[in-house]
């Protein structure tokens, strides 16, 4: 009886009705699609950032994180690959080893000879080339030269390596592929030690200040030169999904608690670039909220629009002996009606927005920099986030701003509304 | 006689700071401890023994001077590192690296690094600057500074002058009152923390010069680490050849 008298006042006045509804689906619809552009935005940037760079999950040896150092290894890092091949989801892994070296190049117009007077302090990264292209796709950020190959570096302390340089790196250098250059660095053993290298290419990987101060050698390269032989610093994991991560670093942790190694996801080592996301996805929800907030006020409007207008009808109501709590489930069950039509409405709007969103995204004019890292084009995802969280903002608000016109609804005085309206 | 006057003047004066009489002039104590090691032109052999909590070695070195701004430095051993060799010019400083046949510039980035791998930076073998020149400076009294005051030695307080491009803020010394050999120095930051501590033992006359032959560098925030120095041989304005300081010099290995 409630719920049929509820339907059939809400297409009465079609007017009023579709004026809430559109006030309704419009906040589901900008709800739904700002949720789905974060999500995308930050699940893009994250993949982007991991899989370009870090990886979602890192070994370390204990303490290298909070103070790394060049004695901080891991020992046996071969081991613990065998340990991630076994584990499913984890997509590849690669072994790095991480130092800092002074490099030299000759001048331009210097010719061949051995005084090499333009020099710079770097961070030197030790990579296995296949594996970091499994990993990370190294080689497709190269932008001019080769990507590395085993050379005699790889075996002899005392023949001439391959090495490729960030791209200011180069600039800094006034290198280019192809050229000499000379590192002297020290060892753990404290030698000193120094080595030719032939500049193979310039990378380019999206974040300039990385590539300011870095180079990448081979791995087997870096054992020999930093005395490291058989360790690493860091073990990249690299995984097929965000969602995944958490549950993956509990198990690959287990897996080497006893190793004096520790397990730690993006959220720990890129601790900066995710508070940063945090205190964004902060500002989002204000906006998701607002967005909420304006379109309660225009249902508040509207219903209470709808009781002033109702008022001779609830005076009937009431004179024909209509409980006023009847009378309030009425409008409120009205709202909700109304709700969940806005919701079937909505979404059916939100996944066509977000399904044009996910394809072709926003242009970032000008682009986003996050940590040097530099993102253009944002995308948005289709999570159930996109819905639940508007349709229960939708219904809920629906309830709350009708309760209030309800009550006044209820307290109709009969014989007075009759009399006079 | 006026001759004589003197003469017992200036020898009375080495007995009255013995007996705590009196301080010598401050300035000439400093002049004296900017005097210590440098001469017109030396040369010197030494080792330089490295000792961290990883690993300890021992480099064995040749090293010529000429004025403050000019000195070169021929690692002997160990084989891994022998015909290594740094020149330092005024403020530019250049390495010779004998593996691979070059001679490296080392970047004003990097002069705040270390030295062969020990707690001797670039800087320091590059400043030219003199404590006398330099900094401000006062006897102090401050044992925060200087711990339990020993008779017969004295306590110098340095500070930089603002013109002085340093990171410590302050620098106390420790001199021996007897004949102004430093006993220790210590370098603190602005904050009055211990940056490193450099200590001066086994006194030597050396080339008729009396010279502490052994300094130790105690870094304050590494634990057992530090840098020792000792010289085994020292001369002293024999008149050096300027060709010792030039980059064809350096790149010969010798």
């Amino acid at each position: 009886m409630l719920l049929k008298l509820a339907w059939r006042n809400v297409f009465r006045q079609k007017r009023r009705t579709i004026l809430t509804l559109l006030t309704m689906t419009g906040g589901f619809f900008l709800s739904s699609l700002s949720i789905g552009w974060m999500d995308g935005s930050y699940s893009s940037i994250i993949m982007f950032f991991t899989n370009n760079r870090t990886g979602q999950i890192q070994v370390h040896c204990k303490g290298y994180l909070q103070s790394p150092s060049i004695y901080s290894t891991v020992n046996d890092y071969q081991a613990a690959g065998v340990f991630l091949d076994s584990i499913p989801g984890v997509r590849a892994w690669a072994p790095r080893i991480y130092s800092g070296a002074l490099l030299a190049v000759r001048p331009r117009g210097a010719g061949s000879g051995n005084v090499f007077t333009n020099s710079a302090a770097a961070s030197v990264i030790g990579i296995d080339p296949v594996m970091e292209e499994a990993a990370s796709g190294f080689s497709s950020q190269i932008e001019s030269g080769e990507m590395l190959s085993s050379s005699a570096a790889d075996t002899s302390y005392s023949a001439t390596g391959q090495i490729i340089l960030g791209k200011e790196l180069s600039i800094i250098l006034e290198a280019s592929a192809g050229d000499s250059l000379v590192m002297l660095t020290q060892a753990a053993d404290g030698s000193s030690a120094d080595r030719m290298y032939v500049i193979r290419g310039i990378v380019s990987t999206g974040n300039a200040n990385i590539d300011r101060n870095t180079c990448y050698i081979t791995l087997s390269d870096a054992q020999i030169l930093f005395a490291l032989q058989g360790k690493v610093h860091e073990i990249a994991v690299m995984t097929g999904s965000l969602g995944a991560v958490d549950e993956l670093t509990a198990k690959i942790s287990a897996g080497l608690s006893g190793e004096n190694l520790e397990t730690d996801s993006w959220k720990t080592f890129a601790r900066e670039f995710y508070n940063g996301m945090k205190a964004d996805e902060a500002s989002l929800k204000v906006m998701i909220f607002v967005i909420v907030l304006v379109a309660a006020m225009g249902v508040l409007n509207t219903i209470l629009m709808m009781v002033l207008e109702r008022r001779r009808e609830f005076g009937v109501m009431k004179a024909i002996g209509t409980r006023p709590g009847f009378i309030v489930r009425m409008i409120v069950l009205e709202a909700n009606i109304m709700g969940i039509i806005s919701v079937i409405a909505g979404g059916i709007l939100s996944t066509a927005g977000l399904l044009f969103l996910s394809e072709h995204g926003f242009a970032m004019d000008p682009p986003l920099d996050y940590g040097g890292t530099v993102f253009r084009e944002m995308i948005a995802s289709i999570t159930p986030e996109c819905y639940w969280i508007p349709a229960i903002c939708v219904i809920i608000t629906a309830s709350t701003v009708s309760f209030l016109p309800a009550l006044k609804a209820a307290h109709t005085k009969a014989a007075k509304t009759l009399r006079t309206v | 006689m006026r001759s004589l006057l003197l003469l017992l003047n200036l020898s009375s004066i080495p007995g009255l700071i013995a007996a705590g009489i009196c301080q010598p002039a401050i300035d000439e104590l400093v002049h004296s401890l900017d005097q210590l090691y440098r001469s017109d032109d030396s040369y010197a052999e030494m080792s330089m023994q490295i000792v961290t909590p990883h690993w300890e070695r021992t480099l064995t070195m040749k090293a010529w001077s000429h004025g403050i701004d000019k000195t070169f430095i021929r690692i002997l051993s160990p084989a891994r590192e022998a015909g290594m060799a740094s020149l330092r010019i005024g403020a530019e400083m250049w390495n010779y690296l004998p593996n691979t046949g070059s001679t490296v510039r080392i970047p004003p980035s990097m002069m705040a690094g270390s030295w062969m791998g020990s707690d001797i930076t670039n800087n320091d073998i590059v400043r030219e600057i003199t404590y006398a020149e330099d900094y401000t400076y006062s006897y102090t009294t401050d044992t925060t500074l200087t711990g339990n005051q020993s008779e017969g030695v004295l306590y110098i307080e340095l500070f930089p002058k603002s013109s002085t491009a340093v990171v410590w803020s302050s620098i106390v010394f420790a001199v021996r009152t007897s004949d102004t050999i430093p006993l220790w120095e210590r370098y603190y930051d602005s904050h009055g923390d211990l940056i490193k501590t450099v200590t001066y033992s086994n006194v030597q006359e050396m080339d008729n010069r009396t010279i502490p032959t052994q300094m130790r560098v105690i870094p304050a925030d590494k634990e057992g680490q530090s840098t020792t120095i000792t010289w085994s041989h020292a001369e002293f304005n024999r008149g050096l050849d300027s060709s010792i300081f030039s980059l064809r010099n350096l790149q010969s290995g010798e």
